[in-house]
């Protein structure tokens, strides 16, 4: 939703079974490819909407990306941070999705 | 720095969870490769591959990882499939192969162990184990069916021979088993002399002693019973078969007739030399009855002169045989009192104690 030109601070990150996840924008961009899809000079229809549109990510999965954006915004100025707990079943799908998102 | 990109983190956890992971869907092989690089075993390897088709023809090293594991010399072999498909049949193929090998390996090995083992036998001596042979004659005629045991049952079964070899036998034994430090004892100091060295030794004083005489007076005045026919004789009388009643019947007649030398000698058996074993092999007590009788402690002086003999024997102590001494005190119990010649025996007896 970006009015005058000036885009919102928050975005939306939709999963693939409609689940839908407002973020801040700074933490979204951590990932490349969401940072691509928003980005104005692009002009794709998510920098207008600035709704993202993830239709490989399951809801559950984009659940803990998201967690992970903020974790990582959270510990932006800190070193040697401990890894994130990840569900075992949930990991290779993160892994895909990391892979997927450039993250 | 901040945290690391969420990839890195999910590709840990998923190296962390490896083990769990039988699936791995649609995944690029190199974002899976950490997770495939730790399996395992070449079976999960190749589900894996039967799931997720697009790893196939990828993997390549890890196979060759396996085979590198589990086959021995496997760059001797032919391990590369031209079809990149047929690593799990490769893989198979020569695993099997390096099985084989190694039972046959081992079925060599246990052969040679065999081998060793058998020359190692042959080698040992063996402790032939007691033969039982077949029983003797004796032993079959003594079967007793009722007890099913054979031989004889105790002594009295024995018969003399049997008996006399047991007892050598015993013998035998009781010397063996004579204790370690006891046996110095056995020589022992020598007790009485040799019966040759004294009768030696009497021949000799014989023939020197013989002028001197004080010592021939004595034998003379001893009161023998004049009964007791010419000495000479005496010894004679030692053998086994003299009978006690014969030489009594024979004294009284000679008292009755007044002349007694004849009525003992003709009762009298002849002599034998070997009678003293004779005696103790029969009835040892009738003789020594006899020979107390008799009463001849010199008797085994044999035949020097009766008189000198006698000193010799009053001398010297009564050691030269210890049935003799023993069988003197008896004779005196046993002499028959009634004839007038005791009195004058037991004079002779109790001279040693005042000689």
């Amino acid at each position: 939703m970006a009015v005058n030109g000036t885009p919102s601070p928050f975005v939306t990150l939709v999963s693939s079974d409609g689940f839908e996840f407002h973020v801040r924008r700074s933490a979204a961009c951590v990932s490349a490819t969401i940072r691509r899809m928003l980005d104005m000079q692009n002009n794709f229809s998510e920098a207008q909407t600035g709704i993202c549109h993830l239709e490989n990510i399951s809801g559950i999965v984009l659940e803990k990306v998201v967690e992970y954006f903020y974790y990582n915004e959270k510990h932006r100025n800190s070193e040697g941070v401990p890894d994130m707990d990840f569900p075992s079943e949930l990991c290779l799908e993160l892994l895909m999705a990391a892979d997927y998102l450039i993250t | 720095m901040p945290a690391d990109s969420l990839f890195d983190m999910a590709r840990r956890a998923c190296g962390r969870y490896s083990a769990r992971i039988t699936d791995i869907g649609d995944l690029d092989y190199d974002l899976v490769r950490p997770v495939l690089l730790k399996i395992e075993s070449p079976e999960k390897l190749h589900q894996l591959e039967q799931a997720s088709p697009q790893i196939i023809g990828k993997d390549a090293e890890l196979w060759m990882n396996f085979i590198k594991r589990d086959i021995p010399d496997w760059h001797l072999k032919p391990h590369e499939p031209k079809d990149p498909k047929k690593w799990y049949k490769v893989y198979c193929k020569l695993k099997e192969e390096a099985r084989l090998d190694s039972t046959a390996d081992e079925a060599m090995l246990k052969a040679a162990l065999a081998n060793i083992k058998n020359e190692k036998e042959q080698n040992v001596t063996e402790i032939a184990s007691r033969v039982n042979y077949a029983p003797s004659r004796r032993s079959r005629m003594q079967y007793n069916s009722v007890s099913g045991r054979a031989g004889s049952k105790g002594a009295n079964k024995m018969t003399l021979m049997e008996k006399i070899r047991k007892e050598a036998r015993d013998a035998k034994a009781s010397r063996m088993n004579r204790p370690m430090h006891e046996l110095p004892k056995r020589a022992t100091a020598v007790a009485k002399p040799p019966q040759q060295f004294v009768e030696e030794l009497k021949q000799k004083a014989a023939t020197t002693v013989s002028h001197t005489p004080t010592r021939r007076v004595v034998p003379v005045q001893t009161p023998r019973p004049p009964l007791h026919a010419p000495r000479p004789k005496r010894p004679e009388i030692e053998s086994s078969s003299y009978d006690l009643m014969k030489d009594r019947e024979a004294r009284l007649r000679a008292l009755k007739n007044g002349n007694p030398a004849p009525g003992s000698t003709g009762s009298m058996p002849q002599p034998t030399a070997i009678s003293p074993p004779m005696t103790q092999t029969e009835s040892p007590s009738q003789d020594r009855l006899t020979l107390d009788f008799l009463e001849d402690p010199e008797k085994e002086d044999g035949e020097p002169p009766r008189k000198l003999l006698r000193l010799d024997v009053s001398d010297r102590p009564r050691s030269a045989s210890p049935m003799k001494v023993n069988a003197q005190p008896q004779m005196l119990k046993r002499k028959p009192p009634p004839s007038p010649f005791m009195a004058s025996s037991r004079k002779m007896v109790k001279r040693p104690g005042i000689f």
